[in-house]
């Protein structure tokens, strides 16, 4: 495949996991960082439980695991800007935009459909 | 094992990569996975890479027993790679934490054994990204 069209290629990162319980949360921001690396398009998406893993001031080293915002506070700093928080998922955790850690683009059900219609790979961990 | 990958490539064959996330003992994910890539190499598409990524590197251990009446996935997988000469990744970050280390990272690390199946090369995520840039579809297990 030439390389015109593997740079159009696009990459959705589907995070639907609280940060702690499974390693799919590190799991996802570990591939994250090599796309960039590899500077693919990338959209980064928390939807579910998930988005627990963009709220600030978390103290995990009293159950023995590392913290995950200080590397998702890094991702605009690799390029990775289009992150993006399922609207509703937030809101009936009792969350709101000003936890967050990182910048994020709020997106309702029908946004989320298209932007994983127009993906070229999916990966959902 | 007989290779499937010398099977006549159908006109609109696919190039794929398989992302492999589960372990095989745990679910039924990595046996889906195996299936599926002994049918894709049946029906004629081509596999660019399988990724064995989080508990996933399990499926490359060398050391699993199974009971005779089971099938030995890591086993089955060894086969299934060197038949066909597939690429297979075992990501190094996921694998060392869990205890698949070859050669190489046996030494680096001074362990005293090697559990990965030589058939599997273990590397990193960029070789994951690399594989889908020569991909028409990235399907993931587990």
């Amino acid at each position: 495949m030439d390389n015109d069209i593997s740079n159009k290629q696009t990459i959705s990162l589907i995070a639907r996991r609280a940060p702690y319980g499974s390693d799919g949360a590190r799991q996802t921001l570990d591939i994250a960082f090599a796309a960039a690396v590899f500077e693919k398009s990338l959209n980064y998406i928390f939807i579910g439980d998930g988005v627990f893993q963009l709220v600030a001031g978390q103290s995990p080293k009293v159950i023995s695991s590392k913290p995950l915002g200080a590397a998702l506070e890094t991702l605009e700093l690799y390029g990775i800007s289009e992150v993006f928080v399922h609207r509703d998922s937030l809101l009936s955790r009792g969350l709101t935009e000003s936890q967050l850690v990182c910048r994020a683009f709020l997106i309702e059900d029908c946004a989320l459909k298209q932007l994983i219609a127009e993906s070229t790979y999916v990966i959902n961990l | 094992m007989t290779s499937l990958a010398d099977t006549p490539k159908a006109p609109g064959a696919l190039r794929y990569t398989l992302l492999i996330n589960a372990a095989p003992q745990s679910s039924q994910a990595s046996k889906s996975a195996l299936r599926f890539a002994e049918s894709l190499l049946q029906m004629g598409h081509n596999i660019e890479r399988l990724f064995f990524y989080g508990d996933g590197v399990l499926n490359a251990s060398s050391l699993t027993v199974m009971p005779q009446d089971e099938i030995n996935i890591p086993a089955a997988w060894h086969a299934l790679i060197e038949a066909n000469g597939l690429s297979s990744v075992v990501c190094v970050s996921s694998a060392i934490r869990r205890g698949i280390v070859d050669t190489a990272e046996a030494q680096r690390h001074e362990l005293y054994a090697t559990s990965c199946f030589t058939s599997s090369e273990i590397g990193g995520l960029g070789q994951l990204i690399e594989a889908l840039s020569n991909s028409d579809r990235m399907l993931s297990f587990g």
